[in-house]
């Protein structure tokens, strides 16, 4: 009974550890479930970039024109099994691209909106010297297109989880795809067959 | 002294049963509780009431994916789709942490009873989250939350069907024509007529009526895709033709009744050989006598009716049915060991042997957790509407959803999609006029919309009406501007009588 009464309480107690909080590096690697993290997120968009800002495309546009290349990030389509927030992966691409100095970005759809509404209110309250004028926004040369898409192969305790990420860069004056890369990422998550 | 010896030795034995007898009515509560209001729901409660007597239900944390799914699906036929997500995605995740075998829980279920196992969800439960998680999604006017779904619920199916191809363990046939209306709504038609090809494959396994609107989709899908002579096949077949082409589809789905609830079956016999009672409980659902109430769409062209495509009443005998093999041999193991513990016991002490004996029928219980509050049938049915009134009825009630803007309105309530915005029923008639691209306007006689159920309204269109007969029409008329050409999702459920509209 003693034994028994030992046992109950050690089990009890072994649930019953409070919450713990543990700080760590944004840029380190930790896979819970096998789902797409912000890991895969961060690796994908760099690796990317990385493609796309070395590829002729660039060197053409600059030849042609004098300038960098000004981009847009369109919609980047999330067609998996998961329900990812694409828009951290957007501002990882957004954000690599900018750093790399090599293209000039203008903001999207719905932050020129915002830019706009904001320009209207300047004309109304500002000063003449502060004011920023209508008419004058860069438009983009490009725009990067995506989607990200899954195949999972699953029995009972194991899954093959297979991410295929493809973009493509399309010149706005005639529709041309300049660029169009893919990363794939393949993750073999095992669970355990057993549990307490 | 001899009665001092024995009460120091029955003292545990007491304590003990006190504490299992604590744990087991707790179980067996929680459970009580929700058949109870899974009960009242198919005698009429309201399900504003039935919500707040579920949410006051304290959960064993062993039942907590039972109750979320519970509550997931009241919170999605009264409207609340967040809320619904939000507790099917917690039953979800709770479900798949549990399909590792659980040494404590077959332990326990080998020696006391099979509650003390987590409730990790029947294959149709496993299943059926996914599509109404999707469902949600939808009314949501959320398409590509719905699309991860039905995704998911394909892994599913696949995972629980196993090497095993024609297997119908955990297929359901809804899911998989849910998945077509996803895909058709995405333009994604191979993918739609592959799942619907999925569906009716499983309804011919089960040698089970097509539904109408399957069989069309599949004729119109096909032969949209280019496969002329599969859709010739199909029509030939179903002795149907080609649909018109459409621009707006309504694709109906009718949740009816509530699904039986499982019973107790415990048999306790008096072995006299070694002075012992023994004791089995075993779970059984009582005989289905669920009759199946169609919903009706009255259209300028015609009476449509909704058509069953998932029997749930069904699906859950044969989920109990195939597991029962497992469940009885774990019973008998149960009985067993209980006997020899009860028979050692008699011998160092008859008291003791009593109390342990007590101790083993009471906690012989059967595990009756289910989803509980799904619905009996699924039914669904589609219509073409393009600029017509859209009646739709039921033994519930009757309700109305007019396209056209010339039709004679009492009182006009609007509800802007995309504000959400309910426009007071006396200014109404005035807005109308005013504007004659109105996305939808809702009109019934007796309007007792309360602000939970304003908040409700998010991107979508909710009529609410007292239940009534068929026989008496009420005047509750919804008005749907069609200009737009969208197709729509549209949600019935007996348990309510509100309409759940998302357009695409």
């Amino acid at each position: 009974m003693k034994l028994l009464a030992i046992i109950l309480s050690v089990v009890i107690l072994s649930a019953c550890s409070g919450t713990k909080v543990q700080r760590i590096d944004s840029s380190e690697t930790i896979d819970l479930s096998g789902a797409w993290n912000d890991s895969d997120s961060r690796m994908t968009a760099e690796t990317m970039v990385a493609d796309v800002l070395n590829r002729p495309w660039i060197n053409r546009h600059v030849s042609k024109h004098g300038k960098p290349p000004t981009v847009i990030v369109g919609s980047i389509k999330n067609l998996t099994h998961e329900h990812i927030n694409t828009n951290t992966f957007v501002s990882d691409i957004e954000r690599e691209l900018i750093n790399s100095g090599m293209v000039e970005f203008v903001a999207s759809a719905k932050q020129r909106g915002d830019i706009r509404d904001e320009r209207k209110d300047q004309d109304l309250n500002s000063t003449e010297a502060t004011r920023n004028a209508a008419g004058q926004e860069i438009g983009a040369d490009y725009m990067l297109t995506g989607q990200i898409n899954t195949i999972i192969d699953a029995n009972a305790s194991t899954q093959l989880r297979y991410y295929q990420v493809d973009l493509t860069l399309i010149s706005l004056a005639d529709n041309r795809k300049v660029w169009v890369g893919q990363e794939k990422i393949k993750k073999l998550v095992e669970n355990s067959k057993l549990r307490y | 002294m001899g009665n001092l010896a024995i009460v120091t030795t029955v003292k545990p034995s007491i304590f003990l049963l006190a504490l299992f007898c604590f744990i087991l009515s707790g179980c067996a509560a929680n459970n009580r509780d929700v058949s109870e209001v899974a009960n009242q729901l198919r005698h009429n409660l309201p399900i504003e009431t039935a919500l707040t007597k579920l949410e006051a239900i304290k959960v064993d944390r062993r039942s907590s994916a039972q109750h979320e799914l519970n509550l997931g699906y009241l919170q999605l036929v009264s409207g609340d789709y967040q809320n619904a997500i939000t507790n099917f995605e917690k039953a979800k995740q709770t479900m798949a942490s549990l399909q590792a075998i659980s040494i404590s829980e077959n332990l326990a279920s080998a020696t006391v009873n099979e509650t003390f196992r987590n409730y990790s969800g029947w294959p149709t439960d496993q299943v059926l989250v996914h599509g109404m998680m999707a469902m949600a999604y939808l009314l949501n006017n959320d398409l590509n939350g719905a699309r991860v779904e039905i995704l998911q619920a394909d892994t599913q199916m696949n995972k629980l069907a196993g090497a095993d191809t024609k297997s119908s363990h955990g297929q359901l046939a809804f899911v998989r024509y849910l998945a077509g209306v996803i895909y058709e709504l995405n333009d994604e038609y191979d993918s739609a007529l592959i799942s619907y090809r999925m569906a009716f494959n499983i309804l011919t396994t089960r040698k089970e009526t097509i539904p109408a609107p399957l069989q069309q989709s599949l004729i119109d899908l096909t032969s949209r895709v280019g496969l002329a002579d599969e859709s010739k096949d199909y029509q030939k077949q179903f002795s149907r033709g080609l649909s018109k082409h459409y621009t707006n589809k309504q694709f109906v789905f009718a949740f009816d009744g509530v699904v039986t609830q499982m019973q107790q079956a415990k048999s306790t016999l008096w072995w006299d050989i070694d002075d012992v009672y023994l004791s089995v409980a075993l779970p059984k659902f009582p005989r289905n006598n669920y009759v199946e109430y169609p919903f009706y769409i009255h259209s300028q062209e015609g009476e449509i009716v909704t058509q069953s495509i998932e029997s749930i009443e069904k699906r859950a005998r044969e989920d109990l049915q195939a597991r029962m093999p497992v469940i009885s041999a774990m019973a008998l193991a149960r009985a067993g060991a209980k006997f020899q513990t009860v028979k050692e016991l008699n011998k160092k002490d008859n008291v003791l042997g009593a109390f342990a004996n007590i101790l083993t029928i009471i906690s012989e219980v059967a595990d009756l957790r289910h989803w509980s509050l799904l619905p009996s049938s699924i039914q669904i049915a589609v219509s073409y509407e393009t600029a017509a009134t859209l009646q739709l009825s039921s033994r519930y009630g009757q309700l109305f959803i007019d396209a056209t803007n010339d039709q004679q309105i009492e009182q006009v309530q609007e509800i802007d999609p995309l504000e959400s915005k309910i426009i007071d029923n006396s200014t109404a008639d005035n807005q109308l006029s005013a504007e004659e691209n109105i996305e939808g306007a809702i009109s019934r006689k007796h309007i007792t919309k309360s602000m939970t159920a304003k908040s409700r309204a998010l991107h979508e269109d909710i009529l609410k009406v007292s239940p009534t007969t068929v026989e008496k029409i009420r005047k509750n008329i919804a008005k749907i501007n069609n200009s737009t050409k969208k197709n729509a999702v549209v949600l019935l459920s007996s348990l309510t009588n509100k309409i759940h509209i998302a357009r695409f």
